[in-house]
């Protein structure tokens, strides 16, 4: 495993008496993705903020390529908030051009090359830009710094289809040109196509941090079909190997984690018309972690 | 950023500049027979007639406060932007300090421009501007109010929202009510009087009289108190 690029350890941060960030700790090594998932409110933003030094942490140590965040990290991070942050005076180009005085490793052809990809002008002015057109902007100005960190909150948010997918891309290929990338999203299929792990977070506390496939080939559904109603599960629905179960008509549908077989085995006495056994997809495995009471 | 406020103060410094050439210019065109006309009555400026430069420093200190309140908000309009402005590889502090610097120096430019517009505007009128040896505190004072008035905005502004951003506007009849209320008597007046040194617009009286040395240096001194807290407060502040 390479050195991690992003770490936090026990982030917490707190107003008053409501804890926001409860205690986070992951990292995201060098060339990989980490997408960050939680229901709203569960504090992926506040800890965004806490990264990026916007609020002061209450506890917790936060460490960008090893080092505590300074202004001469920034030289090497990118943020790409959730409503994108522009000058609504300025053009595409005038930002461009504030990007080239600021940043040291700031590329302009292929900044160039970003604004064809997204159908951008450069000498649009800012505030006629429609929400997906300014985010697209912020993401352009974002990638063109060739960041070894990017942070992105929502990336995709108000962008077409086809414009979500490069922004999945570039992710992809920042990563393997050695950048970490941390990103919150709502679309649980970008993360699993994008991410190489994944945090999830409830209520402040994460509840999930593990790389992807780990946590696939950890967790599956046992999928049975039944000529009437499902009948009652008597012993097996206590069975401490469930993760959780679903009923909708004759389907049943068990998530275990464990000893699947014999799982199986014990549904199949239920003589069900059909029962098989599939992997749990990422959303699956988000709807167990934020539905349940699982830490 | 700071190229960004560059921009803004340019482009502020044009509009004010513009606005008043108009307003001067128009003034000329009307009043091109030197006279001024009060209340239906008509007064000719006799050629020769010379005006203390006091007064001059006077009109471009308030020229120059009306100007600091366009560009006396920047810190918290930055937080606006923030998602750029504090993601650069530089301190906000220094960040915070360009700013000032930058609209100070708009401050100083507005202050002389309208200085330069009137003097013409008077020569035009055949009116000569005198100056003597207090002329240089008067001016050091007439720009030191608006300098003032500007870290005031700033001091006020750069730690809250986008409402702040009213501030500009409604510290005018504060400042101005503030200044009638410390000329009553009792313990009111005497208060308001006292807190009457923290309000720019109270020194723009003392311009033309005598002790305006005196006065320059406190409004110097307030100035820089003022931009200095702003400084300090701004980049403490959380997103």
């Amino acid at each position: 495993m390479t050195a991690p690029l992003i770490a936090l350890n026990g982030l917490t941060k707190r107003y008053g008496s409501f804890t926001a960030v409860d205690g986070v700790t992951f990292d995201v090594p060098e060339g990989s993705i980490c997408g960050l998932l939680g229901p709203n409110g569960a504090g992926k933003t506040t800890t965004f903020k806490c990264m990026l030094g916007f609020v002061k942490p209450s506890a917790g140590t936060i460490a960008i390529a090893g080092a505590p965040v300074t202004p001469a990290t920034f030289e090497s991070l990118a943020y790409v908030p959730e409503r994108a942050s522009l000058y609504d005076n300025l053009t595409i180009a005038d930002h461009l051009a504030l990007y080239r005085r600021s940043y040291k490793h700031f590329d302009a052809a292929r900044a160039d090359e970003l604004l064809a990809l997204f159908s951008l002008e450069a000498k649009q002015k800012a505030r006629h830009l429609s929400k997906g057109m300014r985010t697209a902007a912020a993401l352009v100005l974002a990638f063109s710094m060739r960041p070894r960190v990017l942070i992105l909150d929502e990336p995709s948010s108000g962008l077409d289809p086809i414009h979500q997918r490069h922004v999945l891309d570039l992710m992809i290929e920042a990563a393997a040109n050695g950048a970490a990338v941390l990103f919150s999203s709502h679309q649980v299929g970008q993360v699993e196509r994008a991410a190489d792990s994944v945090a999830i977070m409830k209520r402040g506390k994460l509840i999930v941090s593990s790389v992807i496939d780990d946590l696939k080939s950890g967790e599956k559904i046992i999928e049975a079909v039944f000529a009437g109603p499902v009948p009652d599960l008597g012993d097996l629905a206590r069975d401490p190997r469930i993760l959780r179960t679903e009923q909708t008509g004759s389907l049943l549908r068990v998530v275990t984690r464990d000893e699947n077989d014999a799982i199986a085995q014990r549904i199949f006495t239920l003589h069900p018309k059909s029962i098989r056994t599939i992997d749990l997809n990422l959303e699956e495995i988000f709807m167990n972690a934020v539905s349940g009471d699982q830490q | 950023m700071e190229y960004v406020e560059l921009l803004r103060v340019r482009r502020s410094l044009i509009w004010n500049a513009g606005i008043l050439a108009i307003v001067v210019i128009g003034i000329l065109t009307l009043g091109s027979d030197s006279t001024i006309h009060v209340n239906g009555g008509t007064t000719r400026i006799a050629p020769g007639v010379a005006l203390p430069a006091g007064v001059l420093a006077t009109i471009g200190a308030f020229l120059a406060a009306v100007y600091a309140s366009s560009i006396g908000t920047s810190l918290n309009r930055e937080s606006m932007t923030r998602d750029i402005s504090w993601t650069k590889p530089v301190s906000r502090t220094v960040l915070a300090i360009r700013f000032v610097c930058i609209d100070l120096a708009g401050v100083i430019g507005a202050f002389a421009f309208a200085l330069i517009l009137i003097y013409l505007a008077l020569s035009h009128l055949h009116v000569a501007v005198v100056a003597d040896v207090d002329t240089p505190a008067q001016l050091l004072l007439g720009c030191g109010v608006g300098a003032m008035w500007y870290g005031l905005l700033e001091l006020l502004t750069c730690g809250f929202g986008p409402g702040a951003r009213a501030m500009s506007g409604i510290l005018w009849p504060v400042a101005l009510v503030c200044q009638g209320l410390g000329a009553l008597g009792g313990t009111i007046g005497q208060t308001i009087h006292a807190l009457d040194v923290l309000n720019p617009l109270a020194y723009l009286s003392n311009i033309a009289n005598a002790g305006a040395a005196a006065s320059a240096g406190s409004v110097w001194f307030f100035a820089l108190v003022f931009c200095g807290l702003a400084v300090v407060i701004w980049p403490r502040r959380e997103a």
